[in-house]
């Protein structure tokens, strides 16, 4: 028996929407099992085939849902780097949770769980992740002080910067520092 | 000028069908709307007869009779304002909406659609909007609160009794059930 692949389209609503559809995928000579409204069942799924179906649909003004959750996980990493970058003035009371519902215009809920489903991590995990390569980054290439390192980055305190390197890394920010100037004696 | 009246006409897809046969069949036209192609010129009775063959077998309908426009015309304002996320017409009231559009008396339009459509203008709205509820489930990016929000919901409750009056499922069974259950528009 053939395996069926489910993909979900957005904006289909009527008979003509199916029928375009049909055309389509078959211009292009995809295996169709069968389609309904909102979802096309197909018997292989190769990802050189999803995109040229993604393009077809955009002709007709629909969209694969897929890639709209792609979009959503690509503003969120964006929105990640733009603010913990180390360049970025952090506002008064500032909440990742709230910049990003306000840009992405969804729930952060809503969001989060897609996020989580289509990467395999939350997005809070990928902020710790981003923000301690950071911190390594600017404690093995510049001279900033660990206070001015997590001010950048927006941490509350030296503590909560420090201990979640050790968390991470196993090591403390300033071993290792010292461990990078080492390194760079030796060579 | 004269113009068609399509019925069964509910999103770009359909126009694009529609548009698809004007073309295939010679038919010179200056705009297409849903339920309505403006044409530049008069058809012959020939024309006319292959025209709506080729739209009858996609499932549209050309329609001669007066009522039935007026009735199409009322369903295709509340398609768009239901299905088509039109900030503009939101806050509008609906009988306000129709009435504007269409151009004629609520009272009267509101006894017509009864009187051909069989169905109250009111139960038309609730059962398109319940589709579109459906539809929004289903892409599972927005909760119900914002569903019921965007849709003009007073509460969520109140979109989850109409929901249920209607399907039979409360829009969490709906989802769970994971099954597709959702109508063509043009069948309601």
């Amino acid at each position: 028996m053939q395996m069926s692949h489910r993909i979900q389209i957005k904006g289909m609503v009527c008979q003509r929407c199916i029928m375009l559809v049909k055309n389509e995928l078959d211009a292009i000579g995809a295996p169709i099992e069968k389609i309904v409204l909102g979802e096309v069942y197909l018997h292989r799924s190769e990802a050189e085939l999803l995109s040229e179906i993604s393009n077809r649909l955009q002709m007709l003004g629909l969209q694969l849902l897929e890639d709209k959750q792609a979009t959503i996980v690509k503003s969120v990493e964006e929105l990640v780097a733009l603010f913990y970058n180390g360049s970025y003035d952090f506002p008064y009371n500032f909440r990742f949770a709230k910049e990003i519902e306000k840009n992405i215009g969804v729930s952060y809920d809503k969001i989060s769980s897609l996020y989580l489903s289509s990467t395999g991590t939350t997005i809070e995990q990928y902020i710790i992740q981003y923000r301690i390569d950071r911190v390594k980054e600017l404690l093995a290439c510049t001279q900033e002080t660990l206070s001015n390192i997590a001010y950048m980055l927006g941490y509350s305190s030296v503590a909560h910067v420090s201990s979640q390197f050790k968390l991470i890394t196993g090591i403390t920010p300033s071993d290792y520092r010292i461990s990078i100037a080492q390194e760079a004696k030796m060579l | 000028m004269s113009s068609l009246h399509i019925k069964n006409m509910v999103c770009a897809r359909c126009i694009r069908a529609v548009t698809d046969i004007l073309v295939e069949k010679g038919v010179h036209y200056n705009n297409i709307e849903l339920g309505k192609v403006d044409l530049t010129e008069e058809l012959s009775s020939d024309q006319l007869e292959s025209l709506r063959e080729a739209l009858g077998s996609i499932g549209f309908e050309l329609l001669d009779d007066n009522k039935s426009k007026i009735v199409e015309q009322i369903k295709n304002v509340i398609v768009n304002l239901v299905h088509s996320q039109n900030d503009d017409d939101a806050n509008y009231k609906i009988s306000n909406l129709i009435q504007d559009k269409v151009g004629m008396d609520y009272h009267y339009l509101s006894s017509l659609f009864s009187a051909v459509a069989g169905i109250t203008i009111e139960k038309y709205v609730i059962q398109q909007k319940v589709e579109r509820v459906k539809e929004l489930i289903t892409y599972d990016e927005k909760n119900i609160s914002e569903i019921a929000y965007e849709l003009g919901y007073s509460s969520v409750q109140h979109l989850s009794q109409q929901f249920k009056k209607v399907t039979g499922l409360t829009p969490s069974q709906f989802k769970q059930l994971n099954q597709n259950l959702r109508k063509p528009l043009d069948g309601i």
